[in-house]
């Protein structure tokens, strides 16, 4: 999980790819599902890109009421 | 005064108070040329003409029997018609709100009319704010894309349509057509303006902003529209600045961050090499520019952002999309899809990397007066199945931070170029002070190749 201080998450791109494919048979079917590929791919890189750079144990969501308040 | 439709607020609200121009008068001019340009550029979605020009006369009358209501006091200006109008359409652009007369104005209308201003309509922008492109052509020719989301409002304001539009940013939506269409597009702060009465894309991202032809009616706009609003809890308690007053105190040189680091690495050859030519010619004239490195992996926040956006999205649009798929364009749908099948987790973890982001990212802003990157990777495409890539506003609408575009030269095929000024958050005087000077220091004239 942790590794060098960086928290991550063993997964790899393309199990995430399977997660992401099924959710879209499920909710819009094979035939679209395969229709968007391309973008489950790439939306599967930027999850897999959040797994490898998990924040720390202390790091709190920037809620919109965080966001427009000062830093 | 001739040539009405080329002044700028700053020239209009001035003549109009001591009388020299009546809001009638300006009304008129800026119809005409919309009667002469819109079927070309297809800018407006709703112009309610006597509507219009009934608000006209009643602030001429006002101005008579009691003075200004404000510093907008009879200015026409346009709203992206997902800006909530009491009264006047607000479609979205989609053929789901076709019909939709809001009961109540949004907080930023609200205030536009508090100071006087006129709505001279609806400004095309792309469906819902997301990505399926709209009839809009770009102002400096017609065959390239004019930017989104807010394109109606950029042309418009380009095309000296109108002086002003009110727009919001999620991605790079008022940034990226202000430099496809060479005029300044200003974001504040997330949370400086009201989100109350605007359809949203992401409510965690929205920022309420303005297409302007100079720094100086940006911020003039902000001073109108900027505070807390009790029906948004976004809206900051932060206290405002004068920014018109910090405009016009003595302007000093600003202290600049060029940030190189990943803008250059998406952005075309030509982009480049104007950055480095116009950074040069500031600095020649004074300004302290420095080459900064963020301490964040960039790729990362695009990430971020790209599962936030289409899951907040996902979620406002959910049950009228699964019940009234065909009333949604193909973008818009795959968007929604993507965002649908968004594991929960990633999209918390995104946001609270972003916290991350903010903190990290606003101790470099902190150093200068604004960080500077080209406004976009490429003039505005030759394509109108597309509206253009937002990457190079995606970090910094991420973090909330006022972003700023300011028209800076033309490409070989005379397309307009741009800048992006980056400030810290909540200090929108100081970003807005740098532009400003950085905007005389090039002085560059702006108009399109337009005959009527």
């Amino acid at each position: 999980m942790t590794q060098g201080g960086k928290m991550s998450v063993d997964v790899t791109q393309e199990q995430l790819l399977q997660v992401l494919y099924q959710q879209a048979v499920l909710l819009f079917g094979r035939e679209r599902a395969e229709s968007l590929e391309p973008q489950l791919k790439e939306r599967a890189g930027y999850l897999w890109l959040l797994f490898q750079n998990l924040p720390q144990p202390e790091e709190e969501p920037a809620w919109v009421f965080f966001v427009g308040s000062p830093i | 005064v001739a040539n009405v439709e080329h002044l700028m607020i700053s020239q209009l609200a001035p003549l109009i108070r001591t009388g020299q121009l009546s809001s009638v008068e300006v009304v008129e001019a800026l119809l005409r040329r919309i009667d002469a340009l819109e079927t070309r550029v297809h800018a407006w979605v709703t112009i309610d003409r006597q509507a219009v020009l009934t608000q006209a006369r009643q602030r001429d009358e006002e101005l008579r029997q009691s003075g200004p209501r404000g510093l907008l006091h009879g200015i026409p200006v346009g709203c992206k018609d997902i800006l909530y109008t009491a009264g006047l359409k607000t479609t979205a652009c989609s053929r789901a709100y076709t019909d939709f007369i809001p009961a109540y104005d949004a907080t930023a209308v609200s205030r536009l009319k508090q100071a006087g201003a006129i709505i001279l309509g609806k400004t095309v922008c792309t469906e819902f704010a997301v990505n399926d492109p709209p009839p809009t052509c770009n102002a400096w020719n017609r065959s390239h894309t004019p930017g989104g989301s807010s394109s109606g409002s950029a042309v418009a304001v380009a095309t000296q349509m109108c002086c002003a539009t009110v727009d919001t940013q999620t991605a790079g939506d008022i940034l990226r057509p202000a430099a496809y269409n060479g005029i300044v597009g200003f974001k504040p702060t997330y949370g400086r303006i009201s989100r109350y009465g605007v359809i949203p894309v992401a409510w965690s991202l929205d920022t309420v902003g303005m297409l302007t032809r100079s720094v100086e009616d940006a911020a003039l706009l902000l001073q109108v529209l900027a505070g807390p609003d009790p029906h948004d809890p976004s809206a900051s308690p932060s206290p405002n600045a004068d920014y018109l007053a910090r405009l016009s105190s003595r302007p000093h040189a600003p202290r600049l961050g060029l940030v190189r680091q990943y803008f250059y690495e998406h952005a075309d050859h030509e982009v480049c090499v104007h950055t480095d030519q116009v950074v040069e010619a500031l600095r020649q004239a004074g300004a302290q520019i420095e080459e900064v490195i963020l301490p964040v992996d960039l790729t990362l926040l695009h990430a971020a952002h790209r599962i936030m956006v289409s899951a907040e999205c996902a979620a406002y649009h959910q049950e009228r999309f699964v019940s009234h798929p065909e009333e949604y364009g193909p973008k818009l749908r795959e968007f929604l899809e993507l965002g649908m099948i968004t594991p929960v987790v990633p999209y918390l973890q995104a946001q609270r990397l972003r916290q991350r982001f903010r903190r990290k990212l606003q101790a470099v802003c902190e150093r200068v007066d604004a960080l500077l990157t080209p406004a976009a990777p490429s003039v505005a495409p030759a394509d109108h199945s597309t509206t253009g890539s937002p990457i190079l506003q995606l970090p910094w609408t991420l973090c909330g931070f006022p972003t700023l575009a300011l028209p800076s030269g033309l490409s070989a095929k005379q397309l307009p170029l741009g800048l992006q000024f980056v400030g810290q958050a909540f200090r929108e005087e100081r970003l807005l002070t740098a532009a400003h000077w950085c905007e005389r220091a090039l002085h560059l004239q702006f108009v399109p190749p337009f005959e009527e």
